[in-house]
Parts: structure tokens; C-alpha cells; sequence
């Protein structure tokens, strides 16, 4: 019996060596995928509100103080970011989806950051649809009240391509 | 214990066995995580099953590794998934930034194309203003240079549905998010 020990040890370290560079090439995604949960269910919250063009979810969501900066526009606060962003634009979009790139979450901050994919509908002057791109970040603060409200939101759009 | 000794021999060969193959096959293919995983479970089942049942090896070896290879293959079926997981997400990312590149770079060309549209309509005004005798040529020259820079065209030039892209209808409207853009920037 005591003759097999070596071998078996020296065959269980061997093995265990091999597993090693699976774990690590695994362990680099898991952990991002996983700590961002309570900022991605927020942005989803979010989405969620855009794709079913409810615009009173969507300003559910909206801070008092909510800063909103797209191209040369900024605009302040949750009353002109409802009637300059969100009411104008919620009927002219769908499908709107979004690919993390960055996220990270504390105790009272949160943020997301992106790119962002959307189909543009025809428009009664211009009946072509059409495919914008982009980039985003959201930042979410929690409020004296405990709930997260959209603090920040930055939008770059690219050219918007005709849909084939 | 003579006839015993085998079953001890069966997991140590196959330890070795998978630690070789899969240190030789890291270049190639080699084994799937769930085989990988089936296996070592497998054998690690053997090893304890033959230990702890001492009364009978062979049954605790045959116990011990059907069990250890159950456990091993969905240990490696999990691993499989988090790869498979981990993959599909960069594929998104990289699909994600060749979108944009091409996109960005079609857009330049076609904002080039815009202004050099621009810069020859200006011209033509400007060489047009002089004969009309209405201005000297220095003046309809620094009014051509103005219309250039100025984002007043009626409609934008019409390359740009020709290039693929919607047009923007608040082009060289202030306060829009992107009046200078004769295409459509803005989506979202």
C-alpha cells in the first residue's frame, strides 16, 4: 500500500497542474459578468421603458437633477430631458439594445458604458428606416430615499444607416 | 491485497494518462471539459471508492467511479459553459467594434464627399457673384467662404442617401444635437 502513495500523489499533482490553465483563461470573464448585476438590472429597467415606448417608466427613472449631453445638446433636469429627449424621440425608435463594455457598481454609485444598437422608424416626411449606432454611459446614484435614479446619461450616435 | 493492488494501479494510470495527454495537447484540439472532467472525477471515484470500501474494493472502485465520473463531467460541463460564455461575449465585442469602425469610416467619406459638395457649390457662387456685377470679386469670394462654413443648405447634398444614410433633417439647425452632420446622427 505504501508503495502506491508516491504514485498517486505524484499522478493527483500532475492532473491538478494540467486543470490550472483552463481555470485561468475562464476566471478573467466570469467576475465582470457577474458584479454588475444590480446596474444591469437598472439599464434593463431602462431599456425596458424605451422598447414598450412607456415613457412614464422612463421618467420614473430619471433623477430630479438628471444631466443629459448628446452631440452639442445638454440639457438639465428631469422636466427639459423628458420634453427635449425622451417624449420626442421614444416613438421614432425600437429595438433598442445595448453592449456593456464597462460597468462597475458601490454602495451608492453606479455606472454602465457601451455601445448601443437601435432601429430608427420612417417618419411621415421621410418613410425610410433606418440603423443607428453608438456609444453610452449611464450613471446611477441611489437617493436619500434608497432608490436608483438615472444621474447621467451620455449619448454619441453614429451615422445613421439606411436598413437594408 | 495482490488482487486488490490493481484497482489502486487503474486511477494512478489514468492520472497520468490525462495529466500527459492534455500537457501534449494543449496545441492541438484535446480532450473536451467534460471528458476531461469525467475522467479525473472518474478516477479520483476509483481511488476513494476502493479506499473507503475496504471490504470490497472492486464494488467501492466501480461505485466510487461511476459517481466521480458524474461529478467530474458536470464540473467540466460547467467549466465548458463559462468558456463558451466568456467567447460569445468578446465575439460580441469585437463584432460590436468592427461595426462602429466601418461605420465611422463610412460616415468621413461620405461627410467628405458632403463638403466637398459644399466648397464647389461656394465656389460657383462665388465666381456667379462678380458677373451679376452686384459685388467685387474679393467681396463674393469672402461671402462664398461664409456660405461654406455656414450649415444653411436647403436640403443636405444628396450623396448621402446615395451613401447609405438617412439624411438629417435638422441640418444646420441650432440647438439640435448635431447640426453640422448633413447625415442623420442621431438615433437614440
Amino acid at each position: 500500500m505504501k508503495f502506491y502513495l508516491p504514485l498517486v500523489c505524484a499522478a493527483a499533482l500532475l492532473a491538478s497542474c494540467s486543470g490550472n490553465k483552463d481555470n485561468a483563461s475562464t476566471s478573467g470573464a466570469a467576475p465582470a459578468a457577474t458584479s454588475n448585476a444590480s446596474v444591469a438590472d437598472l439599464d434593463q429597467q431602462f431599456l425596458s421603458a424605451w422598447n414598450n415606448k412607456d415613457a412614464a417608466k422612463a421618467s420614473a427613472l430619471l433623477a430630479d437633477d438628471v444631466q443629459f449631453l448628446q452631440g452639442e445638446t445638454r440639457f438639465s433636469g428631469k422636466s427639459e430631458v423628458m420634453n427635449k429627449w425622451i417624449t420626442p424621440t421614444i416613438s421614432t425608435i425600437s429595438s433598442l439594445k445595448t453592449s456593456v463594455v464597462s460597468s462597475g457598481n458601490d454602495a451608492n454609485t453606479a455606472y454602465e458604458a457601451g455601445t448601443f444598437s437601435v432601429d430608427v422608424l420612417p417618419t411621415a416626411t421621410d418613410n425610410t428606416a433606418g440603423v443607428g449606432e453608438g456609444n453610452f454611459i449611464f450613471l446611477w446614484k441611489k437617493g436619500g430615499d434608497g432608490n436608483w435614479k438615472l444621474s447621467y446619461a451620455q449619448l454619441e450616435d453614429l451615422p445613421v444607416q439606411v436598413k437594408k | 491485497m495482490k488482487r486488490t493492488s490493481w484497482l489502486f494501479l487503474i486511477p494512478v494510470l489514468l492520472f497520468s494518462l490525462i495529466a500527459n495527454y492534455s500537457a501534449q495537447a494543449q496545441q492541438r484540439k484535446g480532450w473536451s471539459p467534460q471528458g476531461k472532467g469525467a475522467a479525473i472525477g472518474g478516477a479520483a471515484g476509483i481511488l476513494g471508492g476502493a479506499l473507503i470500501n475496504k471490504r470490497n474494493r472492486a464494488v467501492g472502485g466501480l461505485i466510487g467511479g461511476a459517481a466521480g465520473a458524474g461529478i467530474g463531467y458536470g464540473v467540466g460541463k460547467h467549466i465548458d459553459n463559462k468558456k463558451k460564455k466568456a467567447a460569445a461575449l468578446a465575439a460580441e465585442r469585437a463584432a460590436a467594434n468592427e461595426r462602429i469602425a466601418a461605420a465611422n469610416a463610412r460616415a468621413a467619406t461620405a461627410e467628405r464627399r458632403a463638403a466637398e459638395e459644399r466648397q464647389i457649390a461656394a465656389e460657383r457662387s462665388a465666381t456667379a457673384r462678380p458677373a451679376m456685377g452686384v459685388a467685387t470679386a474679393a467681396t463674393a469670394a469672402g461671402a462664398g467662404v461664409v456660405a461654406a462654413q455656414a450649415f444653411a443648405p436647403s436640403t443636405p447634398p444628396s450623396t448621402v442617401i446615395a451613401a447609405g444614410y438617412l439624411p438629417n433633417p435638422q441640418y444646420g439647425q441650432a440647438g439640435t444635437a448635431y447640426p453640422g452632420s448633413p447625415v442623420l446622427r442621431k438615433s437614440w
